[in-house]
């Protein structure tokens, strides 16, 4: 441990073939910075002895796909006990780190320890066997056993005859998961309960193997607030249990509640690794897009005009009841609501994918009869779904092919395709919404997600939409993207469109919304102003304490 | 608070396709063709192999024979390609091909007229092909096993109709169908089938309904929230492949110039097998006629080539068998999602 004498903080906590890296990054090494602003220099070096050795290390890991390099020299070391953020764009490299980690991917180059241990992590089962455990929504969970036997699975105790304890298992898996703050009976199907409960029942599986690092991967992304906060607690405890956890999260707040430091990434390089009290907000997506992002929620002012939505009284028996709002062209409309309130189905109901039992909807004064999305389309509606790749996106066809699919009476004549028109018309929009793709002819998949949620969008423009409701605009897009997709919607807006935006993203509702709609329980609670509403008005509404 | 910029701007994942297509020479134009049209080369090879061990296989007459041969299969293969595009199958094509023969026959027998009995052949088919789209649609069933449900039934109704027995067309003219030759070389059935594979490729590539077809095969969901009318075009192309299995087996009937209950048996398989060498996915949204008609040609130029060579029938069905199997698995390794 000779070693750590010379290093200066936590993060160059490294090997000497590390001490390299640190002068790359500049500021962090004692060795080197004789200049004595930097903040860690101050720890003095009797200080640094008794600081825990960091439990994982991973070194000047390179990962190379074809064509692109993942990551490129990136260290990182955590101690026990410790909760990392791991936070950057998408296609910084987060998931790739945490893939090598898992044994999902093998690194071209690099090292990984564990406990100062070398570790050739190969296969996913070389991370389990190391207690490395992924816990995210896809967990893979067996939705016909029961709680007890998805967490004792491969492993269940046995009677002396050979049969297995089920009592034993059933006890042993409550203890484990009272221990987390659930009280359920493990004997109930996994398929059974919620996926905030299949998210702690993964997690009190890693604990009762013994998980020495667990990774996070977005897990608050289905979650309700009180569904997050109880997540919070399960992770509080795996810190007491000296478990290193990894945390991945687009949701910036989330971080300063439950992390301890964080690491940015960018283009596959680490750009920083911070104590959570040393940064805020700004500083964070900063350090992510490498620019200022003062501006985000821009919300520009639009003349607002007539009525182009009207929606009275709709009713989907067990889901809406008796809705009635409008939304006016050039207005932004939020809708507010707890996951599972309605406001997903709602906007479905409107777009004619779901049926209503009653009620009535109006665009530009004139009803809407007939009810399916070919309808609604050619009424005016535009819609961008929640599940950009599932719903919105045909991943495998080319961004032209995606673009042209809702306005084929644009670029045809007797139902044949006018090539020229359909280029014309994809570069036309490529070019408008700043989609960044070598070529209208490359397929979606391959594109970013931002530049995916503006593939969609750009379809619905081609219809000129008079309404466009839009489902978690920005949902696992990153903050740069995030602005971009702002400033969109709020150009569509002054162009006269009515936007009916339903989302989870609070500070979003509030600060893009002309009006806000609040839904519990599937009836509109409250229509707020912008001026009057508040986080704390808004989801009093939305949980029901204000009735 | 220090921000470190990448010194190199590392290339995102967006551009990885155009990478291994830097060289756009017209030599690696072509080899990338071919890459993709792995089927072409099959037939170049078989052709290959057949010219060099038998003198008979190039010649003019063997040639023309086997597209002759081919022409039945070429035609139902047609429509199970547009179904396959859009994530679908049909199992009852085999006794649709016996059920428009018999139609017809039938109603030749009862004095029906050349045009009428034909166009009730094909109603027939139609009729099935509608059927089986109104079950799938309304109830969301597998396809797969709705078709051979329905392909029992219409096996039923043919042995009903036949009472089991041999059936003679009555009308003469009706065997131009079948066995007429445009300027005396190449028969009507041919140019039937590969004009209803480039007319058909044409229709997937440069209309909308064939942009519907790739779009639902692809992701239906999110081709019905754009707009696609999911359900009428599934209904239509049940519709379409009913009727080309109708006029594969009016093709059929003219040929013989009769019919019998079980006409068209194995041509379900086998139409399945002729679309998937050609490069039609299983798995749906990817696939064009033109290359069904090379997936029908390796399997004629096959048998040919078998037969030519005098390899025991036995041992051809293995052939064919272990061929479809490979290319099943093939198509599952490329195909992946």
């Amino acid at each position: 441990m000779l070693f750590l004498s010379r290093t200066c903080c936590t993060t160059c906590l490294l090997e000497r073939g590390l001490l390299r890296k640190c002068k790359v990054e500049g500021s962090h090494c004692a060795m080197k910075s004789s200049d004595n602003n930097h903040k860690h220099n101050e720890i003095s070096t009797d200080n640094i002895k008794t600081i825990d050795s960091p439990f994982l290390k991973m070194v000047d890991i390179n990962k190379v796909f074809p064509g692109v390099q993942a990551l490129k020299d990136f260290s990182i070391s955590i101690k026990s006990g410790e909760v990392r953020a791991l936070v950057g764009e998408n296609g910084a490299g987060k998931s790739t780190l945490i893939k090598i980690l898992a044994g999902v991917y093998q690194m071209s180059s690099g090292e990984i320890y564990l406990d100062g241990v070398k570790q050739n992590i190969l296969t996913p089962s070389d991370g389990l066997n190391l207690g490395i455990v992924s816990v995210h929504q896809e967990t893979n969970l067996q939705p016909y056993l029961s709680i007890a036997e998805n967490i004792y699975i491969g492993r269940q105790p046995l009677t002396k005859w050979g049969y297995v304890d089920y009592r034993k298992m059933n006890d042993d898996a409550a203890k484990w998961l009272k221990e987390l703050g659930m009280n359920i009976d493990p004997s109930i199907p996994l398929g059974a309960i919620s996926i905030a409960d299949k998210q702690m029942v993964a997690i009190a599986r890693a604990v009762s193997i013994d998980a020495r690092i667990m990774i996070f991967d977005e897990p608050t992304s289905s979650l309700t607030t009180a569904e997050t906060s109880r997540l919070y607690e399960a992770i509080k405890i795996l810190k007491q249990k000296n478990i290193v956890v990894i945390y991945i999260s687009h949701r910036l707040e989330e971080i300063f509640q439950i992390c301890d430091s964080l690491t940015v990434m960018r283009d596959g390089l680490h750009v920083a690794t911070k104590d959570i009290s040393e940064v805020n907000t700004e500083d964070i997506i900063q350090m992510m897009i490498g620019r200022n992002l003062s501006d985000m929620y821009k919300k520009t002012d639009t003349t607002i005009g007539e009525p182009v939505l009207e929606v009275q009284d709709l009713s989907v028996k067990g889901i809406l009841k008796d809705i009635s709002f409008n939304v006016r062209s050039g207005e932004i409309v939020g809708v507010s609501g707890l996951v599972g309130a309605g406001r997903t189905e709602m906007g479905r109901v409107i777009f004619g994918d779901l049926p209503m039992d009653s009620g009535k909807i109006f665009v530009n004064k004139k009803p809407l009869v007939s009810r399916s999305p070919l309808d609604s389309i050619s009424a005016g509606i535009g819609f961008v779904p929640e599940d950009r790749k599932e719903e919105g996106l045909i991943l495998t066809l080319q961004v032209m092919h995606n673009i042209s699919m809702t306005l084929f009476s644009k670029i045809s004549k007797l139902g044949i395709i006018n090539s020229k028109k359909e280029k014309a018309n994809a570069e036309y929009y490529v070019k408008k919404l700043s989609i960044k793709t070598p070529s209208i002819k490359q397929q979606v998949q391959f594109l970013s997600g931002g530049n995916q949620q503006r593939v969609v969008i750009a379809k619905w423009l081609g219809i000129n939409p008079k309404v466009l409701i839009v489902d978690e605009p920005t949902r696992g897009i990153d903050v740069g993207a995030k602005a971009e997709i702002y400033s969109l919607l709020n150009e569509l807006a002054k162009q006269g469109v009515g936007i009916l935006m339903i989302s989870s993203d609070l500070p979003e509702i509030l600060a893009m919304s002309d009006r806000i709609l609040v839904i519990h329980q599937g009836q509109l609670k409250a229509e707020l102003s912008k001026e009057e509403a508040t986080e704390k008005k808004v989801m009093g509404y939305a949980t029901g304490q204000i009735a | 608070m220090e921000v470190l910029t990448p010194k190199s701007t590392i290339k995102t994942t967006n551009n990885i396709p155009e990478i291994e297509f830097e060289r756009q020479g017209n030599v690696a134009k072509v080899i990338r063709f071919l890459k993709g049209n792995p089927a072409l080369f099959i037939l170049a090879f078989m052709i290959f192999v057949g010219a060099t061990l038998s003198p008979v296989f190039l010649t003019v007459n063997n040639i023309l024979n086997v597209l002759w041969i081919v022409s039945v299969l070429g035609i139902v293969a047609m429509g199970q390609t547009i179904l396959l595009i859009t994530g679908n199958f049909d199992m009852s094509v085999s006794y649709i091909v016996g059920l428009a023969g018999i139609t017809t026959v039938l109603t030749q027998l009862q004095g029906a007229g050349l045009f009428v009995s034909i166009a009730l052949g094909l109603a027939a088919g139609a009729t099935v092909g509608l059927l089986n789209g109104i079950l799938i649609v309304l109830t969301k069933a597998n396809a797969f096993l709705i078709t051979l449900g329905t392909s029992i039934l219409v096996y039923s109704l043919n042995l009903i109709l036949t009472q089991s027995k041999t059936w003679y067309s009555t009308i003469d003219s009706f065997l131009i169908l079948g066995r007429g030759k445009l300027f005396g070389l190449l028969h009507y059935s041919v140019l039937i089938f590969l004009t209803l594979g480039i007319l058909l490729q044409f229709i997937l590539k440069k209309t909308i309904v064939g942009r519907h077809l790739f779009a639902i095969g692809s992701n239906p969901r999110a081709a019905y929230l754009s707009g696609a009318p999911s359900n009428k075009i599934k209904l239509l192309t049940y519709v379409f492949c009913g009727v080309t299995a109708a006029l594969a087996g009016l093709v059929m009937t003219s040929r013989t110039g009769s019919t019998v209950a079980n006409a068209g048996e194995g041509i379900d398989f086998e139409s399945l097998i002729a679309c998937v060498i050609g490069g039609t996915s299983l798995f749906g949204g990817k696939g064009g006629t033109v290359r069904t008609i090379v997936g029908v040609l390796i399997l004629g130029v096959l048998s040919n080539l078998l037969v030519l060579l005098n390899v025991p029938y036995e041992a051809q069905q293995i052939a064919k068998g272990s061929i479809f199997i490979a290319v099943v698995l093939i198509d599952g390794q490329i195909h992946k999602r």
